[in-house]
């Protein structure tokens, strides 16, 4: 929202006083480049730049590899031992104790410190190699392994929280306390927008069959944070309405909702006028945004366009709406119309009890769609410039959560590390990187499998990605310089990856 | 000399037999010192290092001398006589030091070349001068023996001269001989050497090392006997051994040093200097892999796996946008609901042009209107639309163009090779339109394009045809619609 951002009187008491009182002195370091009172000011000095960009940074720092992000946000932590990492010393070690050396002192929750024994368990499914770039799936997902080839796939991504909530929050934010935006509002606070008449940040939920009642997702996983909330996310629900109280009610015509939301500018216009509060430019913004959306949300939210085989692409549930499949529909099509930052929640995974067969049923969801996105976006040239993400907030343990049994087993939260995917959007398909233990308990050197690493946040550790490094390279595969957005606010200028992150350049094609 | 009496006598015969060792000590310290060696000797090094400091004393006394004898000629100045003697004084003793510490310097550091010799003559004549001129003004006696005096001022300028001289020789040993009138206003424009004849190391590789390395590392000042002006002087190397090893830029001493941790000692270019860029460093590194040639010419280079500075030197120069040019491109924003966006903070990236709010309503009359911008727009959206094939003569003109997305539109291809001006296009989306299939041959015309959308190609021949004609190109079809057509054939 730039609106406010060159507004004449853009100053806070705090502001005006400070810089009347260093007026000359103020002049002088102005020149020199330390404008640093107003972080929100661009560099005005490049007229391009400032008269046909958008946003707060008005272009990318750098060509930007991709456009679009269609982030596919598996919640609850799936379990990477059974879908990613194959660990056949575990199947030959199931029932036995998870060494104390593997261990080390990686904190466990309070589910499983409970427990008598921490007992090593095997996956029940079978591991093959796919694709030219022999990448491990296992039998759960053969969708996604019919596509190996244009996955980037990172088996040491690594976190340091243990539970949902903090892990989810820092990896959206960069920090586990809430309070600061996400992801997609810094994206678009930098980048602006394109498809005026579709929100730049668009959310979208499904529920899992393997655990319906899983963990909740929170409204502020898509929130601003400190950003003006005209870049939080817009969740599309998957009802009748996409979007509640959008369509006119019965008997207001399109002509009086007009007339009304024009006063109702008036009205907000001189507030802002009067006390440039960014909230009221929000509010105007959000509203003409809502009259537009009356007609574009019920356009890309009608898939009788779509023909019946790229319902079967995308399987079985991909007519009802409000499955994970149907999302992803939704998400192509709202890539096709520019959306810039798409994101879906598919909940559920959080398997600490029965995992042979919840797991079966989030595979299910989320296998043959997934696969069916990539393969539709491809095809419609969309992949070049589309990054995909399937993540979750942190994997799982080799251990048995509960009763380690021939029947089933269980798994509790491992933050040490999880596997992450990418794909499209400029990224290097067809790798794995980095590399786990025997036992899939620690991050080791991906050249020397002997020796283990102690992540850091402070460097860079190769084969080993942080959230923020990982933040930090999809802002880079945005063409965005993670160190260079920044809002500041409390006296700090924020940005996205704290004060860490390193952009991974053995990800990037 | 006429001497008045025999004290003055006595104190010439001192005063000139004193000045005349320390030259002797000064003339014979010249020959001696072994300049092209460097020394081990921290001490050395620590103490040399000081004459950066000290030189400047004796350049300050001895500029201000003859100002002061100007002055001193007007009455209102007068009294600033007596420091004549005092001023001399200082000018030897910090012109000594200046010397003393510069030979420190010469021994501890490794130098080659007609400069550091020429410097050396000079600061010593320097030296003796303004010593002479000192003794010649205080045997003078205020100014009384006339003849004295001229003898004075001769070695005054003398001295002067030399110390002109002699400084700056020292700054182009510093800074590099051009370094004075580097920033003429009303110098001669560099001579721009069309594309085509641009030669790999001259025009991209030198300029680098001109800029960051060659101060230091040139035929007059070889900081560790390594010279990087000229391509023989690279390919030598220096101390530490080659600089470059052809085809391996990690075994290249040059690349090692400059990708040092930048707090490293041995980090290039040291402390102060500024360190080369991370495009610089992958177009050197990229340039040793392919063999560190002298004969390679830009126009021989696979731009598309080149790194990004060479990549960026082959676009042609676009003609700044103007404050008009820019409000005309706004205007036409908001009357063709286009969005045109710069596509990076790189000016040279270029624009890109969308249409994404504007589907139902575009024509191809905002096309033309876009004409005057042709240099400067490399990606053009125009999914959706409802423009067809008469687009396809106005597109033609776009030559700058990099990618082309006419997906979902009314294009059928017919007169599609007319894109063929568009030889930088790389990406052509033609996905959902109703393309012809008798078409596709003209697509081979295409010359720079890598990859093609199409939603589906019914006829096996003219595709085979086309990738027989066009061997780089990637098309890629909807594979899932041609299984379910299949599909739907055989039931």
């Amino acid at each position: 929202m730039s609106m406010h951002d060159f507004h004449p009187f853009s100053n806070t008491r705090r502001e005006f006083l400070f810089k009347s009182g260093v007026a000359l002195g103020g002049l002088a370091l102005n020149s020199l480049g330390f404008n640093k009172l107003d972080a929100r000011t661009p560099d005005l000095t490049n007229n391009m730049l400032n008269a046909l960009g958008d946003g707060i940074l008005r272009a990318p720092h750098i060509a930007p590899k991709a456009k679009r992000v269609i982030y596919l946000f598996q919640s609850g932590g799936p379990s990477q031992l059974d879908l990613f990492d194959y660990k056949p010393l575990l199947n030959k070690k199931n029932g036995l104790e998870l060494p104390s050396h593997i261990r080390g002192n990686q904190r466990i929750t309070g589910m499983t410190s409970k427990q008598n024994s921490l007992p090593l368990a095997g996956t029940h499914w079978g591991f093959k190699k796919y694709g030219q770039s022999g990448a491990e799936f296992s039998s759960l997902l053969p969708h996604m392994a019919s596509v190996a080839d244009d996955f980037c796939i990172i088996k040491s991504m690594w976190t340091d929280q243990i539970n949902h909530d903090p892990a989810l929050t820092f990896m959206q934010t960069g920090h586990q306390l809430s309070g600061r935006p996400c992801m997609g509002a810094w994206i678009s606070y930098g980048l602006g927008s394109e498809n005026r008449n579709l929100p730049t940040f668009t959310v979208l939920l499904s529920r899992g069959t393997g655990r319906p009642g899983g963990q909740p997702v929170l409204a502020r996983f898509w929130g601003s944070g400190f950003l003006p909330s005209v870049h939080q996310g817009v969740r599309l629900r998957s009802a009748k309405d996409p979007v509640l109280y959008l369509t006119n009610p019965n008997g207001v015509h399109a002509s009086t909702r007009r007339n009304m939301l024009d006063l109702i500018k008036d009205t907000d216009q001189n507030y802002l006028d009067q006390t440039n509060d960014p909230e009221a430019a929000t509010r105007i913004a959000q509203y003409e945004m809502a009259y537009r959306m009356q007609t574009s949300v019920p356009e890309v939210s009608d898939f009788s366009d779509e023909p019946d085989y790229i319902f079967d692409m995308y399987g079985p549930e991909a007519k009802k709406p409000g499955t994970y499949a149907a999302n992803c529909i939704m998400a192509r099509r709202l890539a096709e119309r520019d959306v810039k930052f798409i994101q879906l929640y598919h909940q559920g995974w959080d398997q600490h009890f029965t995992l042979p067969r919840q797991l079966k049923g989030q595979t299910y969801d989320t296998d043959q769609p997934t696969a069916a996105l990539i393969k539709d976006l491809k095809m419609r040239g969309l992949l070049d410039d589309t990054l995909i993400i399937w993540t979750g907030e942190f994997g799982r343990t080799n251990y048995s959560q509960g009763k380690l049994t021939k029947k089933t087993y269980g798994r509790d939260h491992h933050p040490r590390c999880f596997t992450s995917l990418m794909a499209g959007g400029g990224v290097k398909a067809g790798m794995t990187y980095g590399r786990t233990d025997d036992y899939g308990y620690n991050l080791v050197n991906p050249n020397n499998p002997d020796e283990v690493i102690e992540p850091d946040n402070h460097k860079l550790t190769p084969g080993v990605v942080s959230i923020h490094d990982l933040n930090a390279t999809i802002m880079h595969l945005l063409g965005i310089d993670h160190k260079k957005l920044t809002y500041r606010h409390q006296g700090l200028d924020n940005r996205l990856t704290s004060v860490h992150g390193h952009v991974i350049k053995d990800l990037i094609a | 000399m006429p001497f008045r009496n025999p004290q003055s006598r006595l104190l010439s015969i001192v005063l000139f037999t004193v000045i005349g060792l320390i030259s002797c000590v000064m003339i014979a310290a010249i020959f001696w010192l072994p300049l092209e060696q460097e020394s081990q000797s921290d001490w050395a090094h620590f103490i040399g290092r000081f004459h950066i400091l000290f030189l400047h004393l004796p350049i300050g006394v001895i500029s201000l001398i003859p100002i002061f004898e100007l002055l001193i000629r007007i009455r209102y100045f007068r009294s600033l006589k007596p420091s004549a003697n005092f001023l001399l004084l200082s000018a030897s003793a910090t012109s000594l030091l200046a010397v003393f510490f510069g030979m420190m310097l010469g021994f501890a550091e490794s130098y080659q070349g007609e400069l550091i010799s020429a410097h050396l003559w000079k600061g010593v004549a320097m030296s003796i001068c303004i010593m002479f001129a000192g003794a010649l003004r205080l045997l003078a006696v205020n100014e009384a023996n006339s003849k004295l005096m001229n003898a004075y001022f001769i070695a005054l300028i003398a001295s002067l001269g030399f110390m002109t001289s002699a400084s700056h020789d020292g700054g182009s040993m510093v800074h590099g001989k051009t370094y004075l009138f580097e920033h003429n206003p009303f110098k001669e424009p560099r001579a721009v050497v069309p594309l085509r004849e641009q030669s790999v190391f001259a025009a991209h590789i030198q300029p680098i090392l001109e800029d960051k390395c060659v101060s230091c590392h040139n035929a007059e000042k070889t900081k560790g006997s390594l010279v990087l002006n000229t391509y023989e002087g690279i390919m030598k190397g220096g101390e530490y051994g080659p600089s470059v090893v052809p085809g391996k830029a990690n075994e290249s001493e040059l690349i090692v040093r400059v990708l040092l941790p930048h707090d490293d000692e041995e980090f290039m270019p040291p402390d102060g200097k500024p360190p080369l860029s991370d495009e610089e460093n992958d177009l050197i590194q990229w340039w040793i892999n392919q063999g560190a040639s002298n004969t390679l010419k830009l126009v021989n280079v696979d731009i598309e796996t080149a790194p990004m500075l060479l990549a960026q030197a082959t676009i042609p120069d676009a003609p700044m946008l103007t404050d008009m040019d820019l409000q005309q491109l706004k205007a036409l924003e908001s009357k063709y609901k286009l969005i045109i966006r710069p596509v990076s903070h790189n000016l040279k990236d270029g624009l890109r042009i969308s249409a994404i709010n504007a589907t139902k309503t575009l024509e191809a009359k905002a096309l033309k209107a876009l004409e005057p911008w042709i240099s400067h727009i490399r990606q053009l959206n125009l999914d959706r639309t409802q423009l067809g094939d008469e687009a396809i003569l106005t597109l033609a003109k776009f030559n700058q163009l990099k990618s082309l997305s006419l997906a979902k539109t009314r294009v059928s291809g017919a007169r599609i090779g007319e894109l063929e001006t568009l030889d930088q296009l790389i990406s052509l989306n033609l996905y959902g339109t109703p393309f012809e299939t008798a078409n596709l041959s003209e697509i081979a015309k295409l010359s720079k394009l890598k990859v093609l959308y199409l939603e589906s190609i019914q006829n096996k021949e003219a595709l085979a045809d086309l990738k027989n004609q066009s061997p780089k190109l990637n098309i890629i079809t909807d594979d899932v619609l041609a299984m379910a057509q299949t599909k739907a054939k055989d039931n």
